[in-house]
């Protein structure tokens, strides 16, 4: 069965999103604060490069340093169904690790260790395989739908130009960071800086995103934003920090009984 | 010089008849100084034993051998921090018995690893589940049919909660109420039958979030040879299941901590107001159990997620009869009424209905003995590691069966902990250096990260990249299969700590020298109990510094005291000195007397005092003293203490008295020498 949203919504969301792009970095003038409106299309910009009306799978690499302890390291690769919310992670190396994965099912998040066989419900906070990094990290942007945004400034991030925005979940919208800052690259458009805070405003962790790629994708006629590397470090526990290398990425349909516990399951028998 | 003696003891023993109130006042003070010390050594030495007996016998062991490079101090009940401590390695401990076995002093050798390790406990939703998905999967349906029921009932009472909830909150949307609604349909369960796999991937993401969160307990492990442990440690009683097999995985809890922290809090609640009770407290009359029954309240509806579908009936007819209530009330409000209306008159009566009627339908810990449970754990490799091991019992330790300290550890086999420990291999280290030469990417600090990333030469247009070639392959993965091993082979490897028992544990210093001896070579260092028990030992350190402190005080004290009213008795008797001076005393006799005076004093006192001292401690030890504290319990070893008195109690009661005597009366004997005999005679004049 072909998920897919039909051409004509894929065409239709890469014009608006073309269309906005080019009113809120083309237009605006750099000295003159965007409207709220303006805000609220950067992260649909965002949001509309990054998604595929089909499915979506990346190979990554993922190292973990933590303060006084070994580096660890896994290759996942992770598969998902924007269409429907589905997201799925499976860990290919290092061989102990490999089999276990996790499983994104409307708001219910699962793990599976495939050493005992079990299934467990897991928080949308989880560490992924003991890292900094969550599931929001490997799963669509949804920025524009879960937060509210607010201009700061134009700042300078490095010797880059960007805007820099504060985000607020809305009401009722379960996210792992209820409060972020983000820097978005004036040229681009693309996200270079984000900082996630608690409620309280206290900085849990900064992540960078230092490159982008993009691949174009049949099923949505128009290129898909990924970033090709992510850095998160540990504001809480200093010292900490992880990276993400995304090695391959295929935007071809996927099996489409991939997201079930059985596929999950069948892929470490 | 015979005469002189017989002179100084004549003189001294007319003085203490003269001076009556002196010497007694001075007696008395010495009498109660022998009393405290005789009675605080016999204390101290009754604390230590029980203390042994209760940790030495039963956990660590007299002596706890570990790697000389430790980072962290070895604490087997846990230290201050929380995390898993840094302890090195004894790469093999075959290699440290064999060292050990021989020494003269050593009776038992045990192997040890400890770990902590998570186990997550699903909600009673997500619990239903799965026990249905394991039994749709093995294609056993007739298993199947009750465990839906159980869901279908659970989504029953989800449903009225929310019906309740909607009457009062506008909180319950439409979503909940249609996949309630669903969820309680016959033809939701009509389609189970026919198709189950889409049915439970509907009810797991659907249903399930709707149900109580599920938690996770923690169990600081100790990975042991469990025979051997079981014949080195006597004090350990299974008393449920049994021990674990030779070579078999399996783990054993402490029944305290099953009891204290596990168990399902409608029975835990109860317990406590039982206990309370039997403690001479009222319910009407004490306010913290009052509000205990209404924890209980607040936790019964889990009870109904709890029993069978067909439980329910006879647990609800029971109770409506026990409440005055017609059989058709929900079972929900009957229990509400049952709990809620707890007093003293009806207390022991509902407690024993609730033990003989509904904790034998439902599940009153989070596992049962024969359960296999999934421990997990943050290896040292830094990666998660589960593993599935059966509980084969619940221990106590004799004697402190109520104790939380005593109870703490979980017992398991070495394999089990090896595997939690998760030894970092050389073959994983070149995995991951492989794996991260492959990534390409370069190491980036915290502080430059903003310079590195985006300064300089760095550029963030966006790459064009080509599609991605066929999907990866799974290589073989692991998965627990094996749940046997040798034991013997095990022996062979490594382990963190090794304990070792003393025939005599009086030569502690003598044994623990001459271990050190052995396993220095070895890289090894050795470390009294206390030193190896964290938390617990150094408490029972504290407390014997306090105590020694405490004693050493009292003697000074005591010493001040004497040495004052000795100077005033002194200074009392003036003319008496300098008329023994004049008709020919010299000061050495002088000084004699006096010391002889307060000597004599002494003894009678030491042994007035010491008499006084083993009777109280004699009737101690058969009253026994209570032990409120559960750290006490442990201090104590069991509920009370029952202290008794050693030949060297009395002789140090007895030797301390006589030294404060004769050391309190050096500078009053010292003043008597220097009366002038003509200053004393025109005083008195």
């Amino acid at each position: 069965m072909n998920r897919t949203r039909p051409l004509t919504s894929g065409l239709l969301a890469a014009a608006i999103a073309g269309v906005a792009f080019g009113t809120v970095i083309g237009a605006a003038p750099a000295e003159a604060a965007p409207s709220d409106a303006e805000i609220v299309d950067m992260l649909k910009v965002i949001d509309s490069r990054q998604q595929n009306n089909g499915d979506y799978r990346s190979t990554a690499y993922l190292e973990q340093k933590e303060r006084g302890k070994d580096d660890t390291a896994f290759e996942i690769t992770f598969f998902r169904r924007d269409f429907d919310d589905k997201l799925m992670i499976l860990f290919l190396k290092p061989k102990a690790e490999a089999g276990k994965g996790y499983l994104r099912l409307d708001k219910n998040l699962f793990f599976y260790d495939p050493t005992v066989g079990k299934w467990e419900r897991r928080t949308e906070r989880e560490r992924i395989g003991g890292t900094g990094s969550n599931r929001q990290d490997f799963d669509e942007s949804r920025l524009a739908l879960e937060y509210t945004p607010k201009f700061v400034a134009e700042e300078k991030l490095g010797k880059f130009d960007v805007n820099h925005l504060t985000l607020s979940a809305k009401d009722g919208v379960d996210v792992a960071f209820p409060s972020v800052d983000l820097y978005l690259d004036k040229i681009t458009g693309n996200i270079l800086k984000r900082q996630d805070k608690a409620l309280s405003g206290k900085l849990l962790r900064t992540t960078y995103y230092p490159k982008w790629s993009k691949l174009f994708s049949e099923s949505k006629k128009a290129d898909v934003y990924f970033p090709a590397e992510i850095r998160i470090f540990d504001e809480v526990e200093k010292g900490n920090s992880t990276l993400i290398v995304m090695k391959e990425t295929d935007l071809r349909p996927l099996d489409p009984n991939l997201f079930t516990k059985a596929w999950l399951e069948s892929k470490s028998r | 010089m015979l005469a002189n003696v017989r002179l100084l003891v004549h003189l001294g023993l007319q003085s203490l008849r003269a001076h009556k109130t002196k010497s007694l006042i001075v007696g008395g003070l010495m009498t109660f100084g022998a009393f405290l010390v005789v009675v605080s050594l016999a204390l101290l030495d009754s604390v230590e034993r029980a203390t042994r007996a209760s940790i030495v016998q039963s956990i660590s062991g007299d002596v706890q051998l570990y790697d000389a490079k430790a980072k962290d101090k070895l604490a087997l009940f846990g230290g201050f921090g929380f995390g898993t401590e840094d302890l090195g390695e004894i790469p093999s401990y075959a290699k440290i018995r064999d060292a050990v076995t021989g020494l003269d002093n050593v009776v038992g050798v045990v192997p040890y690893g400890i770990a902590n390790a998570g186990v997550s406990s699903p909600g009673d939703l997500d619990r239903a589940l799965n026990a249905l998905r394991d039994a749709v999967r093995a294609g056993d349906m007739p298993a199947a049919g009750p465990l839906a029921e159980r869901v279908r009932g659970i989504a029953a009472v989800l449903q009225a909660q929310q019906e309740k909830q909607a009457s009062v909150s506008q909180t319950v949307t439409a979503d909940v109420k249609a996949v309630l609604e669903r969820a309680t349909s016959d033809a939701l369960w009509a389609e189970f039958e026919a198709s189950p796999l889409p049915v439970l991937d509907w009810l797991d993401t659907k249903l399930a979030p709707l149900g109580e969160q599920g938690n996770t307990f923690y169990l600081r492990l100790a990975g042991t040879d469990l025979q051997a442990f079981n014949k080195t440690f006597s004090r350990i009683k299974i008393v449920e299941g049994e021990l674990v097999p030779p070579d078999t995985r399996g783990v054993l809890v402490g029944k305290s901590f099953i009891d204290r922290r596990l168990k399902m809090a409608v029975a835990m609640n109860l317990d406590t107001v039982r206990t309370e009770r039997a403690r001479g407290a009222t319910i009407a009359g004490t306010k913290t159990l009052q509000e205990t029954i209404g924890k209980a309240v607040r936790a019964s509806p889990r009870i109904v997620y709890l029993l069978a579908p067909r439980d329910v009936a006879v647990v609800a007819k029971v109770i409506a009869a026990e409440v005055g209530q017609p059989e058709s009330t929900a079972l929900t409000v009957l229990l509400r009424e049952f709990i809620g209306e707890l007093d003293d008159a009806n207390f022991d009566r509902r407690y024993g209905i609730f033990y003989e009627v509904i904790a034998p339908r439902i599940q009153l810990y989070p596992f049962r003995v024969g359960d296999t449970i999934t421990m997990t754990a943050f290896t040292k490799s830094g990666y998660l590691r589960s593993v599935n091991v059966k509980v084969w019992g619940i221990y106590t330790i004799d004697g402190l069966e109520t104790s939380d300290i005593a109870g703490a550890l979980s017992l398991c086999d070495l394999v089990t902990f090896r595997e939690l420990y998760g030894q970092r291999t050389a073959s994983l280290d070149a995995e991951l250096v492989k794996m991260k030469a492959a990534s390409g990417a370069a190491a980036v600090e915290r502080d430059t990260a903003e310079d590195a990333l985006f300064g300089g030469d760095a550029t963030v247009e966006v790459k064009t990249v080509e599609q991605a070639a066929a999907e990866p392959v799974l290589e073989k993965v692991d998965r627990q299969a094996d749940f046997r091993f040798e034991q013997g082979k095990v022996n062979e490897g490594m382990v963190l700590s090794t304990a070792v028992l003393l025939k005599d544990p009086s030569r502690l210093r003598e044994t623990i020298t001459e271990l050190r001896r052995v396993v220095e070579p070895l890289g090894l260092q050795a470390a009294t109990w206390q030193e190896a028990t964290g938390v617990v030992g150094q408490i029972t350190l504290v407390i014997r510094g306090v105590l020694l402190t405490a004693i050493f005080i009292l003697f000074l004290v005591t010493t001040v005291i004497l040495n004052n009213s000795l100077v005033m008795a002194t200074l009392e008797r003036v003319a008496e000195f300098g008329t023994l001076r004049a008709i020919g005393a010299q000061r050495g006799f002088v000084n004699a007397m006096v010391v002889f005076e307060t000597a004599v004093l002494g003894v009678l006192a030491g042994v007035v005092g010491s008499v006084a001292a083993v009777a109280c401690v004699l009737w101690l030890g058969q009253v026994g003293i209570p032990a409120p504290a559960d750290l006490l319990q442990v201090l104590f070893g069991g509920p009370r203490l029952y202290p008794t008195v050693h030949v060297d109690n009395v002789v140090a009661g007895l030797l301390a008295t006589l030294t404060v005597s004769v050391f309190a009366t050096l500078y009053p004997a010292r003043l008597a020498t220097r009366v002038q005999p003509v200053v004393a005679m025109q005083g008195k004049e």
